[in-house]
């Protein structure tokens, strides 16, 4: 037993009563020490410290992301970005009679609203002067788009005041999935640095580049929709993400992705703000600067007017520019459809393909090696970060998180972007995001990258690791391709 | 007696307190919501699209440019001429590689000595591959539109050509090889996209091809991942006023409205890059006078 005698038990019983007691501070609020939050990356924290926290009444980078974003207890459905927060949207389609108090409003949504029984509807002001309230509604007459409060409203709204009914529940289911079952790895703000990140290779994603590496997109275009899906379907072989079907069902899976999307874009939205201050305004910058013989306080001022004034195009640059490129990831431009069926395999396929592995055009040995083993001479050398110069503590080329990015050994058979000869042809075609696999749809033509797809797939079966098998004709050959 | 230490065992039995003990426990567990970061449903609030000063139609100043552009005529322009000069002495930097180097498709890229390009000096000291150029355009020009332009970024001997490159944001940059060798380029924009995509040895047409959408605050990198000493920088501009330095240091910026501007001078062996962030230029109208930027061997860090 831990403790001897009984005083000693007594003791302990009334020690840890009191201090579960203590602990929690009862009542519906749980203590500060349980609350979520979103951590800012360290590009941010590089930046001079009125860049972070804006001068005066002029928000700086941080504030401008938790405007749009909140934190993870309150988090805000920016419209802007293409995420399905859940809901329709609307507006009040007549003023109402402000004299008596407001309690029916009419209503045209963009979508059909339904009312689920006696459940009542949560209507949420989007924009006016009742904005942000919420109200609830009783009654929902969708003929004449009429609808009965629960309670009087506090401020009248006006005709155009946006509203959305049933508003962030997606959002809100998704962030509930994530905090339990990835947060632990891909951390609270999807920062990759979760509690158990540190003791997996690869490491967790970092979302907040904005960037995803497999992708059934184009090489210039973002992650689609269906390319996360088919991330939580598969799971990533090769490293410790799992398949989540069927533990999470149809529409938690599609909460999840919104929410991963969300996080995604909030990372890219805080780190294209800090470039567009990085430059002028960073702690670096600042000091150099200084040197040079400007004064902080001049700098300052600088910054005051470059907020003032500036502020607002570099914002709509970048929401602009965030909003179009995640929403365009999900047509149908954006996805890689070779313009020819795939080339059937056979041993003559496959020598071309090791060829071309080997040519000069593609030199895919550099990195990948001459026995496919991802050995290649670039693992070897020091190379220098090319945002700050400074030196890699480790050999090889590194990715855009700053990792160590190892060239695939192909004798493994193991391709985490998924087997399909499709997926390995998206690979070649638009290189591996984030990482130092380059495009190759401007060497290439389709023919060519289907026999690299067919040797790639032969190579875990060749004899010799890597080299161009030679089989019996009458022999069927062996293939990784199902 | 007996009855009395039976019960006394009973209430002081180990089993007794550590039952208590847990129940006391729970309910004192039960009585704070653990968990309620990650558990806890949170609230969410929809925020407008177009939120307070997102969009581009809010009152700026464009509006005021164009009747400054009506007043000031042709003759009122003037330029900037003058010559980037190393202010002391320095030993030039000796090649990266040279010609017959056992470097990585040494056929093609140790066919010649391999320049260190970080810092190329040409007749009296002067410096070449410095970027001249202001960083906002002056009120009054006209606003750039390039899209018909197009430019050469090529490669030969495993070395970009050229190695400082004024890219018009909204032109197009048309990616050649010189080379049997393969090659690809890495560009690392900070507003802009970046590409990452293999180059066709000998392809002269340009199948890759680049567009800047976004002015760059200072000039960013392009480099190769298979020859790692290859880089070059491209500075995208949304107006004309923008130079690189030639072999002897020389430049010149034209069409600038008189009165005084302001120029950043950047340079990739330069601590912090800029060799001034702010050099105050008086712009007289017709011709210019030479000016001299004096470059301090103090400000290289090699």
């Amino acid at each position: 037993m831990l403790v001897k005698t009984n005083r000693q038990l007594s003791i302990l019983t009334i020690g840890v009563t009191l201090v579960s007691l203590a602990g929690c501070s009862g009542g519906s609020d749980y203590p500060d020490g349980y609350k979520s939050r979103f951590v800012y990356s360290d590009r941010t924290d590089s930046l001079m410290g009125e860049a972070q926290n804006g001068i005066g009444d002029l928000p700086g980078v941080k504030k401008l992301v938790d405007d749009r974003f909140g934190d993870p207890q309150k988090l805000n459905a920016w419209l802007k970005l293409p995420i399905d927060f859940g809901g329709v949207t609307g507006e009040l389609a007549e003023t109402p009679d402000a004299s008596v108090a407001v309690e029916e409003l009419t209503l045209s949504f963009d979508g059909e609203v339904t009312k689920d029984g006696d459940k009542p509807l949560l209507l949420q002001f989007v924009t006016g002067k009742a904005a942000p309230s919420i109200v609830f509604v009783s009654n929902w007459l969708a003929e004449g788009g009429k609808a009965s409060l629960t309670a009087a409203m506090d401020v009248p709204p006006a005709a155009g005041d946006q509203v959305v009914v049933n508003g962030g529940g997606v959002l809100a289911h998704g962030r509930g999935l994530y905090m339990r079952h990835c947060s632990h790895c891909h951390g609270t703000s999807g920062d990759g640095k979760g509690p158990t990140a540190e003791y997996l290779v690869p490491r967790p994603r970092d979302y907040r580049h904005g960037v995803f590496k497999f992708t059934s997109t184009d090489a210039q275009s973002k992650v689609s929709r269906d390319d996360l899906y088919r991330i939580l379907r598969n799971g990533v072989p090769g490293t410790y993400m799992p398949s989540f079907v069927p533990m999470l069902q149809e529409d938690e899976l599609v909460a999840v992705i919104e929410y991963v999307r969300f996080l995604a874009m909030r990372g890219e939205f805080e780190r294209k703000l800090v470039n567009e201050l990085a430059s002028d305004y960073s702690e670096a910058a600042l000091q150099s600067r200084k040197e040079s013989g400007e004064s902080r306080k001049d700098i300052v001022e600088e910054l005051k007017e470059f907020l003032t004034d500036d502020m607002q195009d570099s914002l709509a640059f970048v929401s602009d520019d965030l909003a179009e490129s995640w929403d365009t990831a999900n047509s149908e431009d954006a996805l890689i459809v070779p313009d020819c069926s795939r080339i059937e395999d056979s041993i003559a396929s496959r020598r071309i393909g090791r060829e071309l592995y080997l040519s000069k055009t593609l030199n895919c040995a550099d990195c990948h090696g001459i026995s496919a083993k991802g050995n290649g001479p670039q693992t070897t050398i020091y190379e220098k970060n090319p945002i700050t110069s400074e030196l890699y503590p480790d050999p090889g080329l590194h990715d855009v998180w700053d990792n160590v990015n190892q060239p695939r050994n192909l004798t493994q058979g193991i391709y985490r972007g998924g087997r399909r000869p499709v997926d390995l042809f998206r690979r070649i075609h638009a290189g591996i995001k984030g990482s130092r696999m380059p495009s190759f749809k401007k060497v290439l033509k389709h023919e060519e990258i289907w026999h690299i797809v067919n040797y790639v797939l032969s190579v875990p079966f060749n004899a010799e690791p890597g080299h161009a098998p030679v089989a019996v004709p009458d022999e069927p050959a062996a293939t990784a391709a199902l | 007696m007996g009855f009395r230490n039976q019960m006394i065992k009973l209430f002081t039995s180990r089993i007794r307190h550590t039952s208590v003990a847990a129940a006391m426990l729970l309910s004192g567990f039960a009585g704070c919501e653990y968990g309620g970061g990650a558990v806890l449903v949170p609230e969410v609030t929809i925020v407008p699209a177009d939120f307070s000063g997102d969009s581009l139609e809010s009152s700026s100043s464009p509006e005021a440019a164009p009747s400054q552009a009506a007043t000031s005529g042709a003759s009122e322009l003037g330029s900037v001429v003058g010559r980037v000069v190393l202010d002391g002495s320095f030993e030039a930097l000796t090649p990266l590689h040279s010609a017959g180097a056992d470097v990585k498709d040494k056929e093609v890229c140790a066919k010649f000595d391999t320049p260190d390009e970080r810092l190329v000096l040409g007749a009296d000291n002067g410096v070449a591959n410095v970027f001249v150029y202001m960083q906002k355009a002056p009120k009054g020009t006209q606003s750039l539109n390039a899209a018909d332009q197009e430019l050469i970024f090529d490669q030969q001997y495993c070395r970009f050509l050229p190695h400082c490159l004024v890219v018009p944001t909204g032109s197009t940059v048309k990616v050649l090889s010189n080379d049997t060798v393969a090659h690809n380029t890495h560009s690392y924009p900070n507003k802009n996209q970046g590409v990452n995509s293999g180059v066709a040895p000998g392809d002269r047409e340009g199948k890759l091809r680049i567009t800047y959408n976004r002015a760059e605050a200072e000039p960013i990198a392009v480099k190769c991942d298979y020859h790692s000493w290859m880089n070059a920088y491209h500075l995208p501009i949304d107006h004309a006023f923008a130079a690189v330095t030639d072999k002897d240091g020389n430049f010149e910026i034209s069409g600038l409205p008189a009165g005084e501007h302001v120029f950043a001078i950047w340079h990739e062996a330069a601590s912090g890059k800029f060799v001034e962030r702010k050099l105050a230029v008086q712009v007289a109208s017709g011709d210019a006078t030479p000016i001299e930027i004096k470059y301090a061997v103090s400000k290289l860090d090699l």
